[in-house]
């Protein structure tokens, strides 16, 4: 990838391991819906910590209104928290929210592309947003570019551009000022299976050099592009392991999964060993004006 | 910052045919009253002649025919301003911008600045005509510049209310009839309210009450900080706006 401003990159420590600095740091984040008359208080999400080193390529799993959208869109910055703390690469998103942003790479659920822009043009305007000196702005989205496989598409208009197409131009805008922390949303979507597998791919090589968040409902991506996963519920974070944890475990995600929506019981905490609760609250529509809405859980 | 999002934002206007097709509109608009204006000059000559401070053909001009062209500049600047936020929302872009290290201040301030260079399009449209005279008659150049300063200035504030309107809503067309309505009651504030103290204090708020001056060729330095007051509160009421959304999640 491209090597973009270090001063505003300076990695704190490029180890690995339990002993490295978390790169990205959420603390029981809490986002409440509007209230309704004679309805209890209820939550897009509930009381959920994260956290990544470099190298993590963690899955945010959960079924359709669970609140992954809304944990995406409030560790990026999109949305405040009603409750809890977001750190990235040390940076409290509240205190210094321009530096904290400036680590970061965001895919939302619908790629924020301008239709009359080419490709290039949509790339450097990223990486001129995201601080990029001019003389690095060139080899930075020549780079990314390649990497998302975009080079015959980079001098059509994003708004000629087909759905798997749009999805990659939102991931080279995400990575395109080589940052710290990569939030992905769905970033599956609209990819067809050669695509997807490009994109798993992808993530892989995010992920040996930054730290990766991914929300998805399907279990097969995040099998595939993950070294953890997150599952949310109903808003709360119920469940979070690494894939080689399950695999000692002789369970599978999708069994997993399967399990724990149907106990809806708080589940094991890797790392860190804070427990979440489950709420028990019921809401059939808990992003919070972020998420999108029609998909189905797919194994 | 405020100069990325500047460049980008007038980009966006260029690559935009309504805004040249309001240029253009408004190009024949001034070209038709520049006519009649002058026509109307040259009638006048006779009875000018006999007055003690006759204006000169600037002075003319600037109030017969720049005067009322700032009422349609006024109305113009909300039309180019009411894509900036509204259009980001329609089309999801604005998740770039709110994840983006770019402050609101920047945001906010990098569009306006753009809708007021774009503004300067028209701007120029209207001052032209009155410079093609320049080898058939003296023109007085401190009325000259006097009246391309109240433009800006009426052209900013406008902008700065259609700005607003555009941070408030998903539809560009919603912005701008906000906005161009907000505008026209104020400017009616102006002489709706008679001679009574309440009267001249409404019209103290209208901008056609801090316009003239410009055109005369004595501008008042209460009237320019009218405009930039009324600019600046628009802009601060824009970044307010802003900053709720990511509170509320509503765009």
């Amino acid at each position: 990838m491209c090597a973009p401003d270090r001063e505003l990159y300076s990695p704190t420590m490029d180890t690995r391991g339990p002993s490295a600095p978390f790169l990205l740091e959420a603390s029981g984040l809490t986002r409440q819906l509007p209230a309704r008359r004679g309805e209890p208080d209820r939550h897009a999400i509930r009381d959920v910590s994260l956290t990544m080193r470099t190298g993590e390529v963690l899955g945010l799993l959960g079924l359709n209104g669970a609140g992954k959208s809304t944990t995406l869109r409030v560790l990026s910055g999109c949305l405040v928290p009603h409750a809890g703390s977001v750190h990235i690469d040390g940076h409290d998103l509240a205190g210094e929210p321009l530096a904290a942003r400036a680590a970061l790479g965001y895919l939302a659920d619908a790629p924020a592309l301008y239709d009359g822009l080419r490709v290039s043009d949509q790339l450097a305007l990223a990486a001129r947003l995201r601080r990029l000196p001019r003389k690095a702005i060139g080899p930075a989205v020549d780079a990314a570019i390649e990497e998302c496989d975009l080079t015959k598409a980079a001098r059509q208009r994003c708004g000629t551009l087909s759905r798997g197409f749009r999805q990659r131009v939102g991931i080279a805008q995400a990575i395109v000022h080589d940052p710290r922390v990569v939030l992905l949303d769905e970033p599956g979507n609209g990819l067809d299976p050669r695509q997807m597998q490009q994109m798993r791919e992808l993530v892989h090589r995010l992920g040996e050099r930054r730290a990766v968040l991914l929300s998805s409902h399907l279990l097969g991506e995040v099998q595939a592009s993950c070294t953890r996963i997150a599952v949310l519920h109903h808003g709360a974070l119920i469940a979070e392991r690494s894939l080689q944890e399950l695999a000692g475990d002789g369970q599978t995600l999708a069994e997993l999964f399967a399990s724990l929506l149907e106990t809806g019981a708080p589940g094991e905490v890797a790392g860190d060993g804070r427990s979440r609760g489950h709420d028990g609250h019921d809401d059939d529509d808990d992003d919070g004006g972020g998420g999108g809405g029609g998909r189905r859980y797919a194994p | 910052m405020i100069g990325t999002v500047l460049r980008h934002e007038l980009g966006q206007l260029a690559r935009s045919a309504q805004s040249w097709v309001i240029a253009a509109g408004f190009a024949a608009l001034t070209g038709f009253l520049f006519l009649q204006q002058v026509e109307r000059w040259i009638a006048q000559q006779d009875a000018l002649r006999l007055q003690d401070h006759a204006p000169g053909l600037a002075g003319f001009l600037g109030v017969n025919l720049l005067a009322p062209l700032a009422v349609v500049i006024g109305l113009l600047a909300p039309l180019y301003a009411m894509r900036s936020f509204a259009e980001e929302f329609r089309s999801h872009t604005w998740t770039l911008w709110q994840s983006s290290p770019v402050s609101l201040v920047a945001l906010a301030s990098g569009k306006l600045a753009a809708v007021v260079i774009a503004m300067l399009l028209p701007i120029a449209i209207a001052i032209a005509p009155v410079l093609t005279l320049l080898p058939f008659a003296p023109l007085d150049a401190g009325v000259l510049l006097s009246s391309a300063a109240g433009l800006v200035l009426c052209a900013t504030a406008t902008a700065s209310a259609g700005l607003y309107c555009s941070s408030l809503v998903r539809q560009p067309l919603a912005a701008a009839a906000g906005s161009l309505s907000f505008v026209i009651v104020l400017w009616l504030l102006g002489s709706v309210g008679g001679d009574t103290a309440w009267g001249r204090a409404l019209a103290q708020l209208s901008p056609g009450q801090h316009l003239a001056g410009f055109f005369q060729g004595y501008p008042r330095s209460g009237d320019a900080l009218y405009f930039l007051l009324f600019s600046a509160a628009f802009l601060v009421l824009t970044v307010i706006r802003l900053d709720a959304l990511r509170h509320a999640g509503e765009a």
